[in-house]
């Protein structure tokens, strides 16, 4: 402890800790680039990853002697308690927040929000934003979200889609379809003013919707009187066929609902029961005189604010999380007057495009400070929204801030918005945790067949329910690895070998004491496949990704030439095992394998598809750098549960990147020691940080 | 010409300039500069020429698709990009081996900063102007989770062309978006009316956007949308004069296809087509990210191609290694005979462009930027005396760059480290 007593506070330095630190981390040998040789203790990292080597028996490593406990004890509370005191004397840390675009989630959340939920998937979906780099594993990371003529013009012909949709040229929301636009497919008959079909069979034509969704459809169609009761007839909808339907003499018109894609439709009409007795003289022919379609979806909200009088302004307000000024405004409302012989549609469309355009719908932009303040309420909405739920803020937030009730009424807003969003909860389960892979992850051999798309989309819920469910119910991280509940559905209950009373849906469930493995991620079907090859479970991904997504301590990348193990069975595992025993024996290798390995090890107790390999098929024991012995999952989930506070630390990490859109420096440690020092659930961490400086303030040099 | 001239005269090596270039015919025949990256490196002694230096025999095993086509193509043995090397930045290889490839300067781990790309370069010079500027393309989207490469922001990996020190240009892997940009919009052929419209309004838009923009503090990302919302009108004002609309004899792609093999086709078609008409005459496509582990079912592979990459002599893996590699020339030779069958001047549209198809790492295994693979193809106009092997050992691939550069008639063509043009003479 001496060591760092000497070069930082002058203490009493003992010889023998100076020498065991100081050989390597001088300021000339420098061992894996960390120096602690004069090393200032505002270098909060550098100091608490030195802690935490020591605590995990890391350091010294393997190939020097081990501290004597009393040794190991002393330097652990040195740098603890030095740490402590210089991270309470560092200044509160809350810099100015640079413009950032949206991510492409943020973006379609924003435009779903306000034209319409599920714009961006099923048939009719509008194009995508080119994905975002990803930083840190995150999406949110303000230097990594460029812009460049390919996202504004994806941006752009998105947005001239949707308002092509929602603000259609008036009349271009009814289709009228004369008989003479349909051709006869099937049958035989005469199209010529009406339709006729003299046998059973199909009339059919091509159209044109300005946008997809619910339509009401009108035919106007007879079937003549022959005493052997109504014609039977039947829509074809793109392929699909909908329910007979009987079909008079009247000629009244009948309407249908019909689910249409934006753009090119098939609709087809079939008749169904000819009748013929020409000894009756009995003939039952089908007529068609027209169609007329009739856009019946409920107006988004854009639509119904652009249908008002002052609407667009109120629109704006909302696009751009913030009242347009009284400078910017006139200039935009301009281009929604008329131009002659322009429609009302076309000029508003010309309007709404340029405040979708604008910085301020595509940036969250941010004021600037030159000292420590607080940010103003209606920036606190954006920074609570995007956070919490992955949009905009909505109406009520956003009022509350316009009237400067936020700050006083902000548990209520922080508990809606986490209450009623799941976007917190898919963000950490598919970034944090990396279950976004599982859409590309291609399992082959023996393990393609049992991943079939539902299970992989189960699997995925499942991480994302038990995230969610973490959070809300402010359980405690280390939940994340040992719990006695689960979410879980027919499909994954049977997936996983449990017997299962509930229904189709997902549920959360207690788990029976022998099968406590499958609480926390862990022992889930989601991380077991994110954390394999296509053929095999891999321990070495797998140790890595406890060490880096639940401790917080990711292990060094390896070196190039560091070769990794063959692909396939059991026998070649058991190989594995060996080569990986080899690879410890590397220098270069050794220090992180000893900490990836045993963790790895215990986890293959997991089939890739988080199955359980049979116990006693292979030998799922490992030894931790600092001596303890695990055995399979069980055992593992234990002891990881010991490290809280590293398990905080992990939960902390990905909090701060989802809030604040950077990597976290020295000068955030206080912050982020604080969030994982707290013993608290997540929710009360997830409070805790809405309320920092760094969350409620800007200014910081 | 008087300025580039005298700008290049300290050079040693403009001697070996070719001569041809000054009288090359740009005005019938522009020159296209175009790259074709394939990530994670190749087996060497499949891929390499044996011979150093001189006509093109036999090709190695990887190379036999071009064995048709050796008197069109350079073979350049021996190039470096020293930049890529990891020296006090550690590990990283694969985000290095795209970032640093055309951008020749060393990249930043911590934030984002490389520098203005080769291709970008090239892309601002009025010789290589047309009315696409350049064209940058990919098979593969970024990752959706997890770290790319060693902490180094997935930008470096998934960007080969960088429009500015903190601009990935971005790559468009969508092959119905490339063709509407390159064709107009297939369903819209005909309607005039609606094109004109959308330039009005991005004419109207514009001095607003500009305006509220300029109200917020500097940002490099606000800067960076109004240029590329200024290339937007650009193109609008060029769309709605009609000159957007071609008739291609490209089949209107639906998308992004399913299959690898016929997704890279299209990119390829789309690319012979946009050169064959002019629509651009610079262009980058990226065969994978950095470090891509894409499988390759279509070899029989079931582990992805980095993944196997860290072959550690294993000889299953090199040889599905080979089979990547050998893939990777079969597609490439199909692009270049549609080109050497589209006939321009009085050659083809091949012998004006210059193709560089390379990797920026040698041997996946050992992540080496030295010795790169690197096939020239094309006759660039008469600049090149192709069917050759060339061996440069220990050159700065840069100084290949600067050469284009130099051709295109960029004053001050040295790029990244590059000292000297390189003599290909």
């Amino acid at each position: 402890m001496h060591l760092l007593c000497t070069l930082l506070l002058c203490l009493e330095a003992s010889p023998e800790l100076e020498k065991r630190c100081m050989d390597c981390h001088d300021r000339e040998s420098a061992k894996g680039q960390v120096v602690l040789e004069n090393a200032a203790l505002s270098q909060h990292s550098l100091w608490r990853r030195a802690e935490e080597q020591v605590r995990a028996g890391l350091m010294p490593p393997a190939s020097e002697p081990a501290l004597s406990p009393a040794a190991r004890t002393e330097l652990l509370n040195w740098i603890h308690q030095s740490r402590q005191t210089a991270l309470a004397a560092a200044a509160p840390y809350a810099p100015n927040v640079s413009s950032r675009r949206l991510n492409r989630r943020e973006y379609e959340a924003c435009v779903e929000q306000l034209f319409g939920a599920g714009l961006f998937s099923g048939p009719g979906a509008l194009p995508q934003l080119p994905s975002d780099d990803l930083k840190a594993g995150f999406d949110t990371i303000g230097s990594s979200l460029s812009v460049n003529p390919l996202w504004t013009r994806r941006h752009l012909e998105i947005c001239r889609l949707i308002l092509e949709r929602t603000l259609p040229e008036a009349g271009k929301d009814k289709i009228s379809l004369a008989a003479s636009t349909f051709k006869i497919t099937e049958g035989r008959g005469m199209i010529e003013g009406e339709a006729s079909l003299w046998t059973n069979g199909r009339l059919a034509t091509h159209f044109t919707a300005p946008r997809g969704g619910t339509w009401k459809l009108s035919l106007f169609a007879s079937s003549n009187e022959i005493g052997q009761g109504p014609g039977r007839l039947r829509f074809w909808i793109n392929g699909k066929a909908g329910e007979p339907f009987n079909c008079d003499a009247s000629r009244k018109a009948q309407n249908f609902d019909l689910d249409l894609l934006p753009g090119d439709n098939l609709l087809e009409l079939e008749f169904l029961n000819d009748f013929y007795d020409p000894v009756k003289k009995l003939d039952r022919t089908f007529i068609l005189s027209r169609v007329e379609l009739k856009s019946n979806q409920a107006p988004c909200l854009a639509a119904k604010l652009l249908g008002q009088a002052d609407g667009l302004r109120a629109f704006a307000r909302l696009a751009w999380r913030r009242d347009p000024t009284p400078e910017e405004w006139p200039a935009f409302a301009v281009l929604a007057q008329r131009a002659p012989g322009e429609s009302r549609e076309t000029a508003l469309r010309r309007a709404t495009l340029a405040i979708l355009a604008a910085p301020a719908f595509v940036f969250r932009l941010e004021s600037r400070s030159e000292v420590l303040s607080l940010v103003s309420e209606v920036e606190l909405a954006s920074r609570l929204s995007f956070f919490l739920s992955g949009a905009a803020p909505d109406e009520p937030l956003l009022k509350s801030a316009e009237s400067g009730k936020l700050r006083a009424e902000l548990k209520t807003h922080f508990d809606r918005l986490l209450d009623s969003s799941e976007a917190l909860g898919r963000n950490l389960a598919g970034l944090g945790f990396g279950t976004k892979l599982l859409d590309a992850w291609a399992p082959q051999g023996e393990f393609a067949a049992a991943w079939k798309p539902s299970l992989r989309n189960s699997a995925r819920r499942q991480a994302e329910l038990v995230l969610l469910d973490m959070i809300r119910r402010d359980r405690p991280a280390r939940e994340l690895v040992d719990s006695s509940w689960t979410w879980l559905n027919r499909e994954l209950a049977s997936h996983y070998r449990l017997s299962w009373t509930g229904g189709d849906d997902f549920q959360r469930i207690e788990l029976p004491p022998g099968e406590l493995r499958r609480g926390g991620l862990l022992g889930t079907a989601a991380f077991a496949a994110v954390t394999s090859r296509p053929l095999r479970s891999s321990p070495v991904l797998r140790g890595s990704a406890v060490l880096a997504e639940f401790l917080a301590r990711p292990p060094a990348p390896a070196p190039p030439d560091a070769g990794s193990l063959a692909e396939a069975g059991p026998a070649a595992r058991g190989n594995a095992r060996e080569r990986l025993a080899a690879h410890r024996n590397k220098p270069s290798c050794a220090n992180c394998h000893r900490s990836i390995d045993p963790l790895g090890f215990a986890l293959e107790e997991l089939d890739p598809l988080g199955r359980f390999r049979p116990a006693g098929s292979e030998d799922f024991s490992g030894q931790l750098p600092d001596g303890r012995k695990v055995q399979g999952l069980r055992e593992l989930q234990q002891v990881l549960a010991a490290d809280e506070l590293q398990l905080r630390r992990a939960m902390a990490l990905k909090f701060f990147i989802l809030a604040f859109g950077r990597e976290s420096t020295d000068a955030d440690e206080p912050l982020l020691d604080q969030l994982s020092r707290n013993p608290t659930g997540l929710r009360q961490m997830l409070w805790q940080l809405v309320n920092s400086d760094a969350f409620q303030k800007h200014g910081s040099r | 010409m008087l300025n580039r001239r005298q700008t290049l005269a300290g050079f040693a090596s403009l001697a070996a300039l070719p001569r041809l270039a000054d009288a090359a015919p740009a005005a019938q025949a522009p020159l296209r500069i175009i790259y074709i990256y394939q990530p994670n490196g190749v087996v060497g002694e499949q891929w390499h020429h044996p011979v150093n230096a001189g006509a093109l025999g036999q090709l190695p095993p990887s190379l036999a698709p071009l064995q048709q086509l050796k008197s069109k193509i350079t073979v350049i043995r021996g190039l470096e990009q020293k930049t890529a090397f990891g020296g006090p930045d550690g590990a990283g290889d694969h985000a290095r081996e795209v970032g640093c490839f055309l951008t020749g300067v060393r990249i930043d781990k911590k934030g984002l900063r490389a520098g203005i790309s080769v291709d970008q370069r090239l892309a601002a010079l009025p010789s290589m102007r047309a009315s696409i500027p350049s064209l940058e393309l990919g098979l593969e989207a970024g990752r959706p989770a997890g770290e790319c490469d060693s902490g180094y922001a997935c930008a470096y990996s998934n960007n080969l062309s960088w429009s500015a020190p903190t601009r990935p240009a971005g790559k468009d892997c969508d092959p119905r978006s490339v063709f509407t940009r390159l064709f107009g919009d297939p369903k819209r052929l005909a309607n005039d009316a609606e094109l004109v419209r959308q330039a009005a309004d991005l004419e109207a838009l514009a001095p607003l956007v500009t305006k509220q923009a300029r109200g917020q503090a500097g940002s490099d990302s606000l800067d960076a949308y109004l240029a590329s919302l200024e290339e937007c009108r650009r193109e609008a004002r060029l769309g709605s004069s009609g000159k957007s609309r071609m008739s291609s004899r490209v089949p209107i792609p639906e998308g992004i296809p399913v299959d690898p093999r016929e997704h890279l086709r299209q990119l390829y078609r789309l690319l012979a087509e946009a050169l064959r008409l002019d629509r651009t005459r610079v262009a980058t496509l990226m065969l994978g990210n950095g470090g891509s582990d894409r499988v390759h079912h279509w070899l029989g592979h079931s582990e992805g191609h980095h993944t196997i990459s860290h072959h550690q002599r294993d000889a299953t893996k090199l040889r599905q290694l080979a089979q990547i590699d050998r893939w990777h020339q079969e597609e490439f030779a199909l692009f270049l005979q549609l080109l050497a069958a589209t006939p321009e001047g009085s050659g083809s549209v091949l012998d004006h462009c210059a193709i560089v198809f390379a990797s920026c790492i040698n041997d996946g295994d050992r992540h080496d930027h030295g010795e790169l693979p690197l096939i020239l193809a094309g006759g660039a106009g008469g600049r090149l005396q192709p069917g050759r092997c060339i061996s440069r050992p220990g050159q700065s691939v840069n100084s290949l760059h600067s050469l284009f550069l130099s051709w295109a008639g960029e004053p001050k063509p040295l790029h990244g480290d590059a000292r000297n043009l390189l003599d290909l003479a």
